[in-house]
């Protein structure tokens, strides 16, 4: 009754599903891999971010290959051996050496060929090159935020430097070095579409560079061309077609009420209207943090701003009138350091973080209070009177995490003091730039603005040198008289001598003897400028050593001597 | 055919507990029958595993769309940790120690496990543990919100919560190592007669494999777990992750990794065996290679070993420690590759019968591969910096875990039920499982391959508006996926109702010696000790019988 036809075309709708199924499961994943724009990274706007895409690249397309392969032998398989009959028989084969280690070799030779291609851009991206870095940023990490630190240095023949920014400005088409460490727990500093991505690793400066292509790259034409709105939607406007989802109704949480304050992503591109800086020729990246750093790990963004290098010396010049002006702007110094966690109306945001009307610290005009608020701002959570558990408003604020102000100069200090006691209701009376000036001394930090740039106080080096000579004392000696065949460091004339002969101790192999085990690698490389200058100042006075301090520049000149050797 | 007899081990031994479920429980919860306990690792492994999959259906709820949804960040910070741990830890792990507790012993022609009171001491450490890490959740400032690796200085912050985490960590390598001792144990002095080495099932194979791997790595995980312990509890003392005090942070990194990445292989070694089980039945077909593929196994282990750096490529260890690393990465990629094409092999010229477990296995053949490709990618250092601790390696991890994993413990489960119960599962349910899973978890992990390259990062609360309509679509995909696994559950509870009986080879086709025992298998698995048959394992059937292993292009 049935024909041949007839049979076949049974069997066809029969596997017709299975068939359909699995060139589904196939082409779901390469059609993914074809659409345009999910293939291209997002890192195309410097030098290592288009070397890394284009690596990328490569490697995709011999997946891709591979994965083609796989699939379709497994789909003709699948087809062409299907059971026909419930007693069919194949042959039995176990094995065919020629067969396994042909596909062995092929294996092994696509790994070599990747893996010889990726070393080639590793060095390429990686190494830094043989130039000096036109400048130099220390990037440094805290629970929740970034702050960049310009050492003293020059650009373009014109001196700046020892000051502290909340976001990353760079000149672009320039070599920059970036110094990253953390202040707390670990995160990693990732600027997507620069290919920029370093853990910042508490005790460590990491170091990486890049080379930002800045306002005048042709990547960006095509989103310069949209209009303002357009380029709003592709930005920081939340589409809302998802809003009957959302539950309605009171906010749960304090993040929800964060969200309600309005998160600034930053978006993938900016916006110009609302960066504060839309006035420099500029282009910024989007910044944030990669390495899981607790609960505000996903809202660490910065601004990477890549101006041309006039507008960056504009900047400089700007900055520099700006710190050096005693009246700064409290409520601009107040919207850029504290409105994230207090809020821009002072009324603080859920359990974390305290409100700031009409407290004891903010409120009350008696000269211990405005010591006190003085002291917070400079400590941060440090500061004694945050100690404990502490009663804000009748609310109990357990283990408060306040960054530490101090690199904001005494004028910033007391303009944001001064704003604080004087707005929304509050009356605590004003202070003075020199109040701040002297709360400073007392608690023994560095003056700022600094007296001459890149200096630091003796006595902070000193404190801060003790704590890293904890990785000396395996070898040196609690007090630096030396363990076995470690020498001592008590008159030794390598440590009173010239600062070049310290310092060569340090940073190169000097010394290092094969048959002493654990004869030192040149661990002063890991260390910045200033952390080096702190360790030899203390091991230059301490235990009746009466050397003279050495401040981060003498080291800076030295070290290039020694590193750039090599 | 008496009634306790249709159902072997599952039967009652004592007449009390025939008469009363009180004392039928009781006697599996004591039961030092491997199989019995085998099959309790099982259901804790799955209880596992929905607890786990309802804490990543939150992460899913969460970011569905942009902005704070239905929880605070700090919850948040504590679900992929939690997922993770419960997913790696209580789920896969337990669940493969289970299937070769039930299988491995009646593979090699054994009545029991070497250590017997052992292996049920090891099973109840997990519930225990398990209950520790759990109930993080009820302690003052909640669960560890740290991820699963459990980074210092992040970690030594944390609150009580990460004191329970630790204790729990350190009871579930503890009762992985007697597991691992045990089949070890087993495999070399219980093997019947004509057993040798390279005439054991690739199933038992991988056991072997996992266990060496266990027994090396795990001890490092738990100084590591010590050591941070010892610096959250004297803070004052003990410096080994404090800059301030000499140590680094990193070293915990070098720590955790050396375990953890051999754990990666611990959670699909046993999966690659028992794939190997189950396609040369449904093929008729012998398995391609036999030595090539127990080789590559010992290969992929021992490069396990030395690769654990390239998870730590952004932390700044030098560049030519990180090449050597990179190179070594690579080369796993060649005993996987070796296995890949022989199952293929394997498949090709053989008579196809696509049956649920068949399914699965190819349905991993099919997936799997996806997931070694962008570990390829991954590999490279260049693009693992940008690619780091992004969307991308969410997706990577989710392919050779979920599409990896997942998919071949339910090859397993479905192949080895009729052995189990007794009972064959409802074979169009299966189906419809397999359909469903495999086409959502392409929905739900492969656009986060996208995500990643766009680079948004992983373990964000909230994310840039940009990335919404991909996180959309992987919610919506994930709900699918984890609703559907409750018809599996349901398909396996119906069949010990009224599924239809199974036979001594359920499959009709099966080679081992668990096919050759009724099903379910009685009390002592073999009424007379078994001998076993010794297969061709040669390449060329002229060398006829060859049971020397073949010297591995892989070595």
């Amino acid at each position: 009754m049935n024909g041949p036809d007839n049979l076949i075309s049974r069997n066809i709708r029969r596997y017709l599903p299975a068939v359909a199924a699995v060139l589904a499961i196939i082409a779901v994943p390469l059609a993914a891999y074809a659409v345009p724009g999910s293939g291209p990274m997002v890192s195309v706007d410097s030098y290592n971010g288009e070397n890394i895409t284009e690596l990328y690249n490569v490697i995709a397309k011999i997946c891709l290959g591979i994965l083609i392969l796989v699939e379709g032998i497994l789909f003709v398989a699948i087809f062409k051996f299907r059971r026909r009959s419930d007693d069919e028989q194949p042959e039995q084969v176990h094995g065919n050496f020629k067969l396994e280690l042909g596909w062995t070799l092929a294996a092994l030779i696509i790994q070599v060929f990747i893996g010889f291609k990726t070393v080639d851009v590793m060095f390429e991206v990686e190494q830094e090159p043989e130039q000096d870095p036109e400048i130099v940023v220390e990037a440094i990490a805290y629970q929740w935020n970034w702050k960049f630190r310009y050492p003293e240095q020059e650009f373009r023949g014109q001196k700046f430097g020892g000051f502290t920014t909340s976001n990353l400005v760079v000149p672009a088409n320039s070599l920059v070095e970036l110094d990253v460490t953390s202040e707390d727990v670990l995160h990693a500093l990732f600027i997507p579409e620069l290919g920029v991505k370093i853990d910042a690793v508490p005790g460590r400066y990491n170091y990486w560079w890049f080379n930002a292509a800045g306002p005048n790259s042709t990547a960006n034409v095509d989103f310069e061309q949209r209009d303002t709105q357009q380029q709003e939607q592709l930005t920081t406007t939340r589409t809302d077609y998802l809003s009957f989802l959302r539950p309605q109704g009171t906010p749960r949480s304090v993040a929800k009420e964060r969200t309600k304050q309005g998160v600034d992503y930053l978006g993938s591109k900016p916006v110009p209207e609302v960066s504060p800086f839309a006035t420099y020729d500029a282009r910024e990246y989007v910044g944030m943090c990669a390495e899981l750093c607790g609960s505000g790990h996903w809202n660490m963004y910065f601004r990477t701003v890549a101006m041309t290098p006039s507008s960056f010396e504009q900047w400089l010049v700007d900055r520099r009138k700006a710190a050096q002006s005693a009246d700064a702007d409290g409520a601009a110094v107040y919207s850029a350091n504290c409105a994230q966690c207090h809020q821009g109306d002072g009324q603080g945001l859920g359990a974390q973080f305290p409100p700031l009307v009409d407290t004891q610290w903010t409120n009350k005009d008696t000269e211990e209070s405005r010591r006190k608020h003085i002291n917070v701002v400079l400590m941060g959570s440090n500061a004694e009177s945050l100690q404990g558990d502490t009663t804000v408003k009748g609310d109990t604020y357990s283990g408060i995490n306040m960054a530490s102000h101090s690199q904001l100069n005494d004028a910033e200090v007391a303009a944001v003091i001064n704003h604080e006691r004087t707005s929304w209701g509050n009356s605590g009376g004003k202070i003075t730039p020199d109040d701040v000036k002297k709360v400073r001394e007392e608690l023994g930090l560095e003056p700022r603005p600094v007296v001459r740039a890149g200096e630091v106080a003796p006595a902070t080096l000193k404190q801060e040198g003790e704590r890293l000579y904890s990785a000396c004392v395996s070898c040196h000696g609690e007090k630096g008289t030396g363990v076995g065949q470690a020498p001592g460091l008590i008159n030794s004339p390598k440590v009173l001598g010239t600062v070049q002969g310290f310092a060569e101790t340090l940073l190169t192999r000097w010394g290092v003897d094969n048959n002493v085990p654990g004869s030192h690698s040149p661990m002063g490389r890991r260390m910045s400028n200033r952390e080096l200058a702190a360790l030899m100042t203390y091991v230059r006075q301490a235990w009746g050593n009466e050397g003279s301090p050495i401040q981060p520049p003498e080291i800076q000149k030295v070290r290039k001597q020694f590193q750039s050797n090599e | 055919m008496s009634q306790s007899d249709a159902m072997g081990f599952l039967s009652p031994l004592t007449e009390k507990a025939e008469n009363s479920w009180f004392w039928y429980i009781k006697e599996w919860v004591c039961s030092t029958d491997a199989k019995r306990i085998g099959l309790m690792y099982i259901i804790f492994g799955i209880l596992m595993g929905v607890i786990g999959g309802v804490l990543s259906i939150l992460i899913r709820i969460e970011l569905f769309s942009a902005g704070a949804d239905i929880m605070s960040e700090t919850f948040y910070a504590t679900l992929p940790g939690m997922h993770a741990t419960l997913m790696i830890f209580f789920f896969v792990i337990p669940i493969f120690t289970g299937v070769g507790n039930f299988v491995v012993p009646i593979q090699i022609g054994a009545p029991d496990m070497a250590f017997p009171r052992l292996n049920l001491a090891g099973f109840w450490i997990l519930p225990a543990a398990a209950a520790m890490a759990l109930s993080a959740y009820l302690v003052p400032k909640g669960a560890p919100g740290f991820g699963w690796t459990g980074y210092p200085p992040l970690s030594v912050q944390a609150s009580l919560g990460a004191d329970l985490w630790i204790a729990a960590i350190i009871l579930v390598g503890t009762s992985s190592t007697m597991a691992a001792v045990n089949f070890l144990s087993t495999v070399f002095n219980m093997r019947c007669k004509n057993m040798t080495l390279f005439q054991m099932p690739l199933f038992t194979w991988s056991l072997v494999v996992t266990s060496f791997l266990i027994l090396a790595s795990t001890p490092v995980l738990t100084s590591a777990m010590m050591m941070l312990e010892l610096q959250r509890t004297f803070p004052a003392a003990f410096h080994f992750f404090d800059p301030q005090g000499g140590g680094d942070p990193i070293l915990y990194q070098h720590l955790f990794w050396f375990y953890s990445h051999p754990a990666v292989y611990i959670m699909i070694l046993p999966g690659f065996g028992l794939i190997s089980e189950v396609i040369p039945t449904f093929s008729r077909k012998p398995i391609f290679g036999y030595a090539v593929m127990a080789w590559s196994m010992i290969a992929i282990a021992v490069l396990g070993f030395v690769v654990w750096a390239h998870h730590m490529f952004t932390t700044g260890i030098a560049l030519r420690v990180r090449m050597a690393f990179m190179l070594l990465t690579m080369l796993i990629a060649v005993p996987t590759g070796i296995k890949i094409f022989s199952w293929l092999a394997t498949m090709w010229g053989g008579s196809l019968s696509f049956k649920t477990p068949m399914l699965f296995a190819v349905g991993f053949i099919a997936m799997f591969t996806i997931g070694g490709l962008s570990g390829v990618v991954l590999a490279s250092v260049p693009v693992d910096i940008q690619l780091h601790d992004t969307y991308y390696v969410v997706a990577h991890i989710h392919y050779v875990l979920v599409a990896g994993s997942v998919m071949t413990i339910w090859a397993g489960i479905y192949y080895w039920w009729p052995k189990m119960t007794g009972r064959f599962y409802h074979e169009g349910l299966g189906k419809f499982h397999f359909w469903v899973t495999t086409i959502f978890i392409n929905v739900t992990f492969f656009i986060q391959h996208y995500l990643g390259m766009q680079g948004m990062p992983r373990r964000y609360f909230d994310y840039d508006p940009q990335f919404e309509w991909a996180n959309a679509i992987s919610s919506l995909g994930s709900f699918a996926l984890f609703s559907v696994q409750f018809v599996a559950l349901g398909n396996l509870v119906w069949s010990l109702y009224a599924g239809r009986q199974a036979e001594a080879n359920a499959w009709e086709d099966g080679e081992t010696l668990e096919w050759d025992i009724s099903s379910p298998p009685p009390h002592h698995n073999f009424p007379e000790p078994p001998v076993w048959e010794p297969v061709d394992r040669s390449h060329d059937e002229e060398e006829g019988h060859e049971l020397q292993p073949q010297p591995s292009p892989a070595e």
